[in-house]
């Protein structure tokens, strides 16, 4: 890899949609970057947002978050409270300084493989283009 | 609003008024129990206190300036589990109130057979200065009375979230409000509920208008408001960045203690106290090696940032945190900062309407779009 900057991403993504559409990206073998390290949660709603501040903390670089489209949560609505929370993980980001733009929200549905294989290259282009993340970096934490 | 009356006061001591007024509401509404600051045996301080014995409440302290505690905190004890099967009156300071509805949105108070009364407050003394006043038998409550409260003034020891509240006077959610300013120069009554307003029927109180009261009162707050928007920059300014925020935070010590004290929060098994955070020598282990270093103990800004995400929505600015923070953290201006942004997320203000929906507990398909 040499002296380029490589992103560690953390993606937490659902697993009626979003862990389908990866698997469908896999089978159908389309390419996309290694840097995700996807976490399959049962719904984007269950992701707590201490799990999110726990991988910047630790390092990540950036943080994905994958559900089913709006109105096609398999537990209804889950996605509509995630995409709450998100907002409040975004604000305090905001209002602290710690650069929101490193946490993404999108749909991607289970049929969707090319587009989670395409939004995982978007993704971490994104990212690298924003450089290592300061957060995960100081150990006083 | 409801009808305004003049509540007149023959003693100079304005406790004693109080109290006389309390009386007189629950002989008239067969209204046994009261919960009021008391003065605690020992005569050096003063906490909320469930009374029966009515010969108690000589030491009745209902305006006391100081905030142990927060009674919303309180009456979640007394009500979480069931509905108080006889009627309370409950006297507390507004930011109490907000606390409550708060609590109340999360099911963890029954309102039924609570009546509530707020008064407009002209803010708290830290616990150990009040302390040491009584214990030094200092007359501080009818110096507050006197200083603060019937000018709408606030002297230098008040405490910093208190001074830099917007919402002191009795709320719509009170069901009684009493009002010192711009009461022409009395004490002013009012109504704000139903509940309220037949609790006051079985008085006989005078009429009054209190015509210049709301003008004053956006005055107020519209001073504190700018003040506060002058100290946001400061306290922005200084906690940016995870650097910034672990320069905020050098003196925590992972107590806890401001969570402890909080009143939105509530759950009881919280997730920072859970076994999530017991870890094996091997977590450390990869954690040193990662960073090079690990602070001990850990975690201590993930508990924040942590503790904002969960509650900053519903925070009511009431400044226990900072109060709790036994290395003086200003933990309360950092949240006060957060919960102001997160909550103008959701067009929300905690403490407004009891009909409103805390933005974790809702959601609308239509919204936030820019999100995904």
């Amino acid at each position: 890899m040499g002296d380029k900057f490589e992103p560690k991403l953390i993606g937490f993504f659902c697993n009626w949609c979003t862990s389908s559409a990866a698997d469908l990206a896999g089978t159908s073998r389309m390419q996309y970057p290694p840097n995700i390290r996807p976490i399959r949660v049962m719904c984007s709603g269950s992701v707590d947002l201490a799990y999110i501040w726990r991988a910047f903390l630790e390092g990540a670089d950036g943080v994905i978050i994958g559900g089913c489209h709006p109105g096609d949560c398999h537990y209804v609505s889950g996605n509509y409270k995630a995409r709450r929370r998100i907002k409040i993980f975004e604000t305090i980001m905001k209002t602290l300084g710690l650069d929101e733009k490193r946490l993404w929200l999108r749909w991607i549905s289970a049929s969707e493989g090319k587009k989670f294989a395409e939004t995982m290259k978007e993704f971490t282009e994104h990212i690298r283009k924003l450089g290592p993340s300061e957060i995960g970096k100081n150990w006083s934490i | 609003m409801g009808e305004k009356f003049q509540l007149k006061i023959k003693d100079e001591d304005l406790n004693k008024g109080l109290k006389d007024f309390l009386l007189q509401i629950m002989e008239k509404n067969e209204i046994s129990n009261l919960i009021v600051p008391l003065l605690i045996p020992s005569k050096n301080n003063v906490f909320p206190t469930f009374v029966k014995n009515r010969e108690l409440l000589e030491d009745a302290k209902p305006i006391a300036p100081v905030l142990p505690v927060s009674t919303a905190t309180m009456i979640s004890k007394i009500t979480r589990l069931s509905p108080s099967p006889e009627k309370i009156l409950v006297f507390l300071k507004p930011c109490e109130l907000r606390g409550i509805l708060e609590l109340t949105k999360f099911k963890q108070i029954t309102l039924d057979n609570l009546i509530f009364v707020s008064y407009d407050c002209m803010g708290a003394y830290k616990t150990d200065f009040y302390e040491e006043a009584l214990s030094g038998g200092k007359d501080i409550d009818s110096e507050y009375v006197s200083k603060n409260l019937m000018k709408g003034e606030q002297d230098d020891n008040i405490r910093d979230a208190c001074k830099l509240c917007e919402n002191f006077f009795s709320t719509a959610f009170a069901d009684i409000g009493i009002g010192f300013i711009g009461a022409d120069g009395g004490i002013l009554i009012e109504a704000h509920t139903e509940k309220g307003k037949e609790v006051l029927s079985k008085l006989s109180l005078e009429k009054t208008e209190a015509k210049e009261r709301d003008e004053r009162l956006e005055k107020i707050s519209k001073n504190r408001k700018e003040k506060w928007e002058k100290e946001k920059k400061e306290i922005k300014k200084e906690a940016t960045g995870i650097d910034g925020l672990v320069r905020y935070f050098s003196k925590c010590i992972d107590c806890h203690n401001c969570m402890g004290q909080c009143p939105i929060c509530f759950c009881k098994e919280c997730f920072w106290e859970s076994p999530t955070f017991e870890f094996t020598p091997l977590n450390f282990l990869g954690w040193a090696e990662k960073k090079g270093a690990v602070k001990l103990p850990t975690d201590t800004i993930f508990f924040h940032l942590g503790r904002l995400s969960h509650m900053s929505t519903s925070c009511i600015a009431c400044g226990l945190c900072s109060d709790a923070c036994p290395m003086d953290i200003k933990v309360y201006e950092l949240f006060h900062l957060v919960a102001d942004d997160t909550q103008a997320a959701f067009d929300y203000k905690p403490g407004r309407d009891l009909e409103e929906e805390a933005p974790l507990v809702t959601f609308k398909e239509d919204e936030l779009k820019e999100l995904g």
